[in-house]
């Protein structure tokens, strides 16, 4: 470590962001700068990934839209806390988990968005003609918030439990009781 | 009623080993226990079934659903970005710099003469600073300087760690008698000038103090800290523990301290010297040592010594127990202990002596570069015996790397073979021998896809990387070979058995139907017999009964009839043995 670092305060912070040849590390510092080609380079790469798990949630099209919509602009007020502790798109995913429960808590869209659910479920019937996955789908959401989110992280989107553990600010056991208790809440769904 | 909650117990803490089976960070003798209790539970086989099926499906769910159209990526992306100001960050920054620029030239144009004071104040402070300074404390670091308080930065590095109970901002600073405190999330970094950092792990406790040679060190009262320290001007570093202080000239190691100021200090690589009252102790890297408060540090060992040799080091060094421990650390020592005994070797407890047998002992491993007469045991050099410490590192260290090589090979061999057996028979692995896989109409083979398949056995994965491999590799290829071999025996045995059974039977079958023919024949002549009886009684009868109506005087006696025919006799009782007699 060298003498002038030490000496500046700033410097000694900044040392903490990796020297990264990885082109993201790249996007998000021009982007910080203030560079929209970078903040949507940042956008293409996780829109997907992000739509994909809100999508799971709410299992409503314009619903999770709206949600991956939050999700980015949340990112970028935020993206100066981004400390480079985690990947990426796992941040984004604890932003993305975090909006669909204070989603869930706050809005009273829930019922109206299960009632539009039941209506699209029939347009997958039509589409599909793939019962089981609807009623695989129909009992995710009957799922508890917590229990839902780690069943979607884990069994669907393929996060480890400690990785799930940083997204949801929650212990690694914790993951794994919520999943255990989703899988069997899923299964006596399902025999109904 | 406790059986059954046994039961459920049991079940719940299977179902959770299935869980963790299928995610693939079991161990092996969890393996074990699920599989045993899976093959007797069928509550448990069900969920085991049900939790695959249900896998398999929600990644089914997942490729068809869920994807983004393009043009609805083009609309989100609208949205977002008008409602994003793309210069908010930097110009937060700018903002930043031009308030300080503004403030510096304020200060330039308005006040002036205030530089003219500090210039002159500035000059009696080094005035003051040079008559103060005493060259004597060269070796300080060099954020200390002209008498004055130093200031060693501080770093957040997680949570919010505290300087003096008071939340720190990001970048921090701290002076003698002031302590840091991390709580169970925080982590801080002190940076100390040119030398190195040490980082201070969650709870713990570190105090900035004054050292009896006037030169800063820290003092951890509990807790644990990692220091890395360059070896750059031979300065030491000092970080006082209760009742030892850790000294090293570059290295790093890491400190742990209870709350009862016990402590251990692992050292990872370069030298630390432990120094306490009772004696001092040499630690290269690679071995521990432990200190007792009140008591002083204790004798270092290595990483790889058996428990019973840091048992017996322990009671030794905190015990009671001298000469029979003493004995079982010299029979019991090998090469990586030699750095224990040279310890031993070089503090006041052991008599001469155990010198002399420890010093013959280690000479007999690594002879020490200039061999010294048994008289002058007491008197060894601590540099000699430091530098015999050195030559024994660096012989442990050529052989565990020869060793490490070796063990690469071989590792690399079995992950080969592994990832093949692997694949090759991934159902059977994580599935009871005996679970029948035609029950799981949708998953009846390993997909062809099944890299993208939910449970992912990579070689990498904490269960697959060690000995374990080859040994679970091993055993399963036997316990298979061994099921074949049983199953093949076992066969021709039923075929044996079946075929004496079936002789068996079709003799009982003979006899029977020989036994029937001749009872039948016996019977039928019997009935035959009697018949003829009965003729000849009726005959008679007809005959007799004639001639008794017509003229009972005319008999004829001498008829052809009468002269054979006696009067008949009842007939006989069939010659069957009673019942009785039979059972």
């Amino acid at each position: 470590m060298s003498k002038e670092n030490n000496m500046n305060p700033d410097k000694v912070s900044i040392n903490l962001i990796p020297k990264s040849s990885d082109p993201e590390v790249k996007f998000i510092n021009d982007a910080l700068k203030g560079s929209k080609e970078a903040f949507r380079r940042i956008f293409d790469d996780n829109v997907s990934k992000v739509y994909s798990v809100c999508f799971r949630f709410t299992a409503d099209y314009d619903l999770a839209k709206e949600l991956t919509q939050e999700v980015f602009i949340t990112a970028w007020k935020k993206l100066t806390s981004f400390r480079y502790e985690c990947r990426f798109s796992t941040w984004l995913h604890s932003i993305a988990v975090n909006q669909f429960l204070m989603h869930e808590r706050t809005s009273k869209r829930i019922i109206a968005g299960r009632e539009e659910y039941s209506k699209q479920r029939r347009h997958y019937v039509d589409q599909n003609n793939d019962d089981l996955n609807i009623d695989l789908q129909n009992a995710i959401m009957k799922l508890p918030d917590q229990a839902k989110a780690v069943l979607i992280l884990h069994d669907v989107e393929g996060f480890m439990h400690n990785e799930i553990a940083e997204i949801m600010n929650i212990k690694t056991g914790t993951s794994k009781a919520h999943l255990h208790r989703a899988r069997k809440l899923l299964r006596e769904e399902l025999k109904k | 009623m406790n059986e059954e909650i046994n039961k459920e117990n049991i079940c719940g803490e299977i179902e959770l080993l299935i869980d963790e089976q299928i995610e693939g960070m079991i161990s092996l003798s969890d393996k074990q226990k699920m599989e045993i209790h899976i093959a007797d539970c069928p509550g448990c086989k069900e969920y085991l079934k049900k939790t695959l099926e249900t896998l398999y499906n929600l990644d089914k769910l997942n490729s068809k659903y869920g994807s983004l159209q393009k043009s609805d990526q083009e609309n989100i992306w609208e949205n977002v970005s008008d409602k994003i100001n793309f210069s908010e960050h930097s110009d937060k920054i700018i903002s930043q710099n031009e308030n300080t620029a503004n403030t510096y030239t304020i200060f330039r144009k308005k006040y002036v003469w205030i530089s003219g004071i500090a210039a002159v104040i500035a000059i009696l402070f080094i005035f003051y600073a040079v008559k103060n300074w005493d060259f004597r404390q060269g070796n300080d670091s060099l954020q200390y300087s002209f008498g004055l308080p130093t200031y060693w930065k501080v770093v957040s590095v997680k949570g919010s760690p505290k300087i003096n109970d008071m939340n720190m901002v990001s970048s921090d600073s701290i002076k003698e008698g002031q302590w840091i405190t991390t709580d169970s999330v925080s982590i801080a970094e002190l940076i100390i000038a040119d030398i190195g950092k040490v980082t201070i792990e969650p709870d713990s406790k570190v105090i900035l103090v004054k050292g009896a040679d006037s030169t800063r060190q820290i003092f951890v009262e509990y807790g644990m800290v990692n220091t890395e320290t360059q070896n750059g001007d031979n300065r030491a570093f000092k970080v006082g523990i209760p009742s030892a202080v850790a000294e090293n000239k570059g290295g790093s190691y890491s400190l742990k301290i209870d709350k009862n100021g016990d402590g251990m200090i692992v050292v990872k690589s370069g030298k630390v010297d432990v120094l306490s009252t009772n004696k001092n102790a040499i630690v290269p890297a690679g071995n521990i040592v432990m200190t007792k408060n009140g008591l002083g540090v204790g004798t270092p060992f290595n990483e790889q010594s058996s428990p019973g040799f840091k048992n017996a080091l322990f009671n030794y060094d905190f015990g009671n127990c001298n000469d029979a421990c003493m004995n079982i650390i010299i029979d019991n020592a090998k090469m990586t202990d030699a750095v224990s005994l040279i310890n031993i070797l070089n503090g006041s407890k052991a008599v001469n002596e155990t010198k002399e047998e420890i010093y013959n002992k280690v000479a007999n491993l690594i002879p020490p570069r200039a061999p010294v007469h048994k008289d002058s045991l007491e008197f060894f050099d601590e540099k000699e015996l430091e530098i015999w410490i050195d030559d024994i590192q660096k012989k442990i260290e050529t052989d565990l790397k020869g060793s490490l090589e070796r063990l690469e090979e071989n590792l690399s061999k079995y992950k080969d073979d592994m990832e093949k057996f692997y694949f090759d028979s991934a159902k059977f692995y994580f599935l009871p021998e005996n679970f029948d896989f035609t029950e799981i109409p949708e998953v009846p083979e390993v997909p062809e896809d099944y890299e993208n398949y939910k449970f992912k056995y990579s070689s990498d994965s904490a269960y697959f990387n060690s000995e374990e491999m080859k040994k679970e590799m091993e055993k399963m290829k036997k316990e298979i070979d061994e099921s074949n071999k049983f199953n093949k025996e076992e066969l021709d045995r039923e075929m044996e058995q079946m075929d004496k059974e079936l002789k068996e039977l079709n003799k009982k079958l003979k006899e029977n139907i020989y036994f029937n023919n001749e009872e039948f024949k016996k019977e039928m002549e019997r009935v035959k017999e009697e018949m003829k009886r009965s003729v000849k009684e009726y005959k008679f009868n007809e005959k007799y009964k004639f001639n008794e109506d017509d003229n009972k005087d005319n008999t004829d006696y001498n008829s052809k009839d009468t002269e054979n025919s006696d009067i008949p006799e009842a007939p006989k009782e069939p010659d069957i043995p009673p019942d009785g007699e039979n059972k």
